[in-house]
């Protein structure tokens, strides 16, 4: 075949000539010229202006060694930057950022979208949307509401990190995984949550401590006191944490929840990871700590007589972690006793739901998504009644918990080795 | 000239890329009607349509196993006749390339590279198309034969990505509101069966003609699986709200997740394996395309026309669609179904009504000769 031999030279010769132009492309981005940005939060200020935050992680920074004491001399850099600009739209707010920016920022690598709670009250779908359209933004990473003063929270210098925003990415997910105060604060299930009928989104809350606050409580010790240097500073404590939520009925924020109503939501929407359960021991001779091992939930709605009714299956199983009781008044850890502790067990995982129920409903916010289970079971009861009055409806629903708890191991001991 | 021969084999990989590259590049069955979280069944639905579409296309060419459908066509309606319905089947060839290569530089725009000019990716992908396509259907064939493993593995690590971050709620309630929405958004996944026109034009290079029916159905089932495994995977971890609202869904859902801490942004695999099927699905369309016109044209060779024909094909590509709204606008089910219907199902009913009365009372003997010749 003479054709394509032919023809094979000359495209290849045609390739040859394209390798030119590959050599850099045109709209090339050295490194040096970027930066790239780790975390962005957004914030409303007094003229209703979106205000962009962002973390660059500075690339002149040197790691290691002796940070912590940072003399200050010479080209001494510091490891992150903090920017901020305003806009009338969040793209404009994020777009802005450059003006003061002297690298090209990049948002590919983002770990943490936080809002203040200005915003988070006024409507925070727009930067949600934004989420969803932009081609650097993606929606694999973590989210939350900051209680507190935003900027102070991305200033403070987290002991453990050099960079606020792997401090925050790690304590969002550490705590969610450890304790379950904390709803899911992952972004994609924001946007899941908002689009779904009958749910409402539910989000993390990042709380702001003084860093005054913390040193006075570890201030009193005596090392600190003998050390010479007056202007070296006592450890600061944590400048954050993150526990309860922050909940909203649409895209606008209405109200907190505390650490245990958060995780009673996370009892009733199977999220719940870990934790643990202080339960009193009977005749008020101590207290017993029940860590959660294992756990399943499923919200099943009826309809009965009319009424539509939702009940909350919890299967939990615990593990008795220790046990607080004068040595003297060791219990016997039989059958008996068992029972009983799991019987309080359940008492108390029952309490924290109906806890975190009655929250939203002061809240007037579905956070459970027990709207979406009628959806789900019952669309035509659903699309034809439910769906225009929910809020209301949802106020006057009635749910029963069911809690099935068992306490099946008791850690490396039997029971309390009795005392002298 | 000498005749060229692919395997079916090779017909079935073919066939099932340039399915699949539609599925993974839009998944119409979710973007274009109102199904939302039934898409899967409406992928389900779906699928018996395009197998008719394979038997209507692929039974009348396995009756002409010599003959491309230009040829037989003529034979048919005469020649007139048979010249004004290839117009037919040719312009589909181009302009069904021309958008779908269209809808891969748009994705590149919108997701990768904002400001290369559409035209350069437009025309990087028709030149390495046309180069295949002057090598010849073998070629191509057997490029189809050397990507199927990675296009196969990118899909399959993508959907496996995804377990993670499923959620099966999303996919829930099943059917609340009738088949009314499924059947809505099964129309456009249907009419895009119009793909299976390429059997016209290759079956008379297979090994094994008599069989191109049955290779055509493998390869639709298979892209069919995909299809639906697609679009619950997506409904899944999107939601049917974001799902439906998105231009190119199963991009948006591999952006989303994460395999691992270490393992995220997979989304390269999906617009590799995109690529790769783009290639395929231009250079077999191309191929098609020339040879048609030159069968045409009564020239004896197809490949001089491939130049000219790249470059139309640019130009059409860049020039047919002011933006992305107009694409997704013309695979809006009331603009794409009848748009199938008329270029590629009636040509065909046209096509058979002459053959059964022209065939009714001789018998079918004279066109089924069974024969087998072993790949060159």
């Amino acid at each position: 075949m003479p054709m394509p031999g032919r023809h094979f030279l000359k495209t290849t010769a045609v390739l040859c000539l394209l390798s030119l132009f590959a050599s850099g492309c045109w709209d090339n981005r050295e490194p040096e010229w970027l930066a790239s940005s780790l975390l962005l939060a957004f914030d409303l200020d007094e003229e209703n202006m979106y205000k962009a935050i962002v973390v660059l992680a500075n690339p002149l920074f040197q790691g290691g060694g002796d940070v912590g004491t940072g003399s200050g001399g010479g080209g001494e850099k510091l490891p992150f930057w903090v920017h901020s600009a305003r806009g009338r739209t969040p793209f404009e707010a994020v777009l802005n950022l450059s003006q003061g920016t002297s690298r090209q920022i990049r948002f590919s690598h983002i770990l943490v979208l936080l809002f203040s709670e200005r915003l988070a009250r006024a409507g925070i779908w727009p930067v949600l949307e934004l989420f969803q359209r932009h081609r650097e933004l993606r929606a694999n990473i973590q989210t939350a509401v900051v209680d507190g003063d935003l900027e102070e929270l991305l200033r403070a210098d987290f002991p453990l990190e050099f960079l606020p925003s792997t401090a925050i990415d790690r304590l969002l997910r550490i705590t969610s995984i450890e304790r379950s105060i904390i709803p899911d604060s992952r972004l994609l299930t924001k946007f899941i949550e908002f689009t779904r009928p009958g749910e409402e989104m539910i989000l993390a809350r990042l709380k702001v401590l003084s860093q005054e606050a913390g040193q006075g409580k570890q201030g009193e010790d005596q090392q600190s006191q003998g050390q010479e240097s007056p202007g070296q500073k006592h450890p600061p404590g944590a400048p954050a944490e993150v526990t309860g939520a922050a909940v909203f009925r649409g895209e606008k924020m209405v109200g907190w929840m505390d650490g245990h109503e958060t995780r009673g939501q996370n009892w009733i929407r199977n999220t719940l990871e870990r934790g643990a359960v202080i339960i009193e021991l009977p005749g008020k001779k101590g207290l017993a700590t029940i860590e959660i091992i294992k756990m399943q939930s499923k919200i099943e709605p009826k309809i009965n007589g009319g009424e539509v009714m939702i009940t909350v299956e919890i299967m939990t199983e615990g593990r008795l972690q220790d046990l607080v009781v004068s040595p003297g008044e060791t219990p016997r850890l039989d059958k008996d006793f068992d029972q009983t502790l799991e019987n309080r067990f359940a008492e108390s995982i029952r309490r924290e739901c109906e806890r975190s129920f009655a929250r939203a409903k002061e809240l007037k916010a579905d956070i459970f998504g027990f709207g979406n289970a009628i959806y789900r079971r019952f669309p035509r009861l659903w699309e034809e009644d439910l769906a225009g009055r929910w809020e209301e409806a949802f106020c006057q629903l009635s749910v029963e918990f069911l809690v099935e708890a068992p306490i099946k191991r008791s850690g490396m001991i039997f029971t309390s080795p009795p005392g002298k | 000239m000498t005749t060229e021969k692919i395997h079916n084999r090779q017909l079935v990989f073919m066939l099932f890329m340039i399915r699949s590259t539609v599925t993974i590049a839009t998944l119409p069955v979710l973007t274009t009607g109102t199904a939302e979280q039934d898409a899967w069944l409406s992928a389900i639905v779906s699928l018996p349509a395009t197998l008719l579409t394979i038997l209507l296309i692929g039974g009348l060419a396995v009756k002409f196993p010599e003959e491309t459908v230009i040829e037989y066509s003529r034979k048919l309606l005469g020649k007139t006749g048979g010249t004004i319905i290839s117009f037919f089947f040719l312009w589909t060839f181009l302009y069904t390339a021309a958008t779908e290569v269209r809808i891969y530089a748009e994705l590149l725009n919108t997701g990768l590279f904002p400001l290369t000019p559409l035209i350069f990716l437009v025309s990087s992908m028709v030149l390495l198309a046309a180069v295949a396509a002057v090598l010849g259907i073998e070629t191509i064939a057997r490029t189809a034969d050397a990507l199927i493993f990675f296009y196969i593995f990118f899909i399959t690590a993508s959907l496996l990505g995804a377990v993670k971050a499923f959620d099966h709620i999303n996919l829930q309630p099943v059917l609340s509101r009738g088949f009314g929405p499924v059947f809505s958004s099964a129309l456009t996944p249907a009419a895009l069966g119009n793909q299976s026109l390429v059997l016209g034009i290759l079956v008379p290079t297979l090994t094994t003609p008599r069989k191109a029916v049955t290779s055509a159905v493998l390869a639709a089932l298979l892209s069919g699986t995909v299809l639906i495994l697609s679009s619950i995977t997506v409904v899944g971890v999107l939601g049917p709200k974001i799902g439906s609202s998105s231009i190119f869904p199963f991009f948006l859902m591999t952006r989303a997740i994460e395999i691992s801490r270490f393992i995220e942004r997979i989304e390269a695999l999906v617009v590799i394996a995109w690529g790769m099927g783009i290639f395929i699905n231009l250079a077999v369309f191309l191929y098609c395309g020339a040879r048609g016109v030159s069968q045409i044209a009564k020239i004896h060779d197809y490949r001089p026309l491939i130049g000219p024909m790249a470059v139309l094909w640019v130009i059409l590509s860049v020039h047919t669609y002011d933006d992305l709204l107009d694409l997704v606008k013309f695979f809006q089910p009331q603009i794409f179904f009848p748009y199938s219907m008329t270029t590629t199902i009636l040509p065909y009913l046209l096509l058979w009504a002459a053959y059964l009365i022209r065939h009714a009372g001789r018998g079918e003997k004279k066109y089924i000769k069974k024969r087998r010749i072993k790949p060159g």
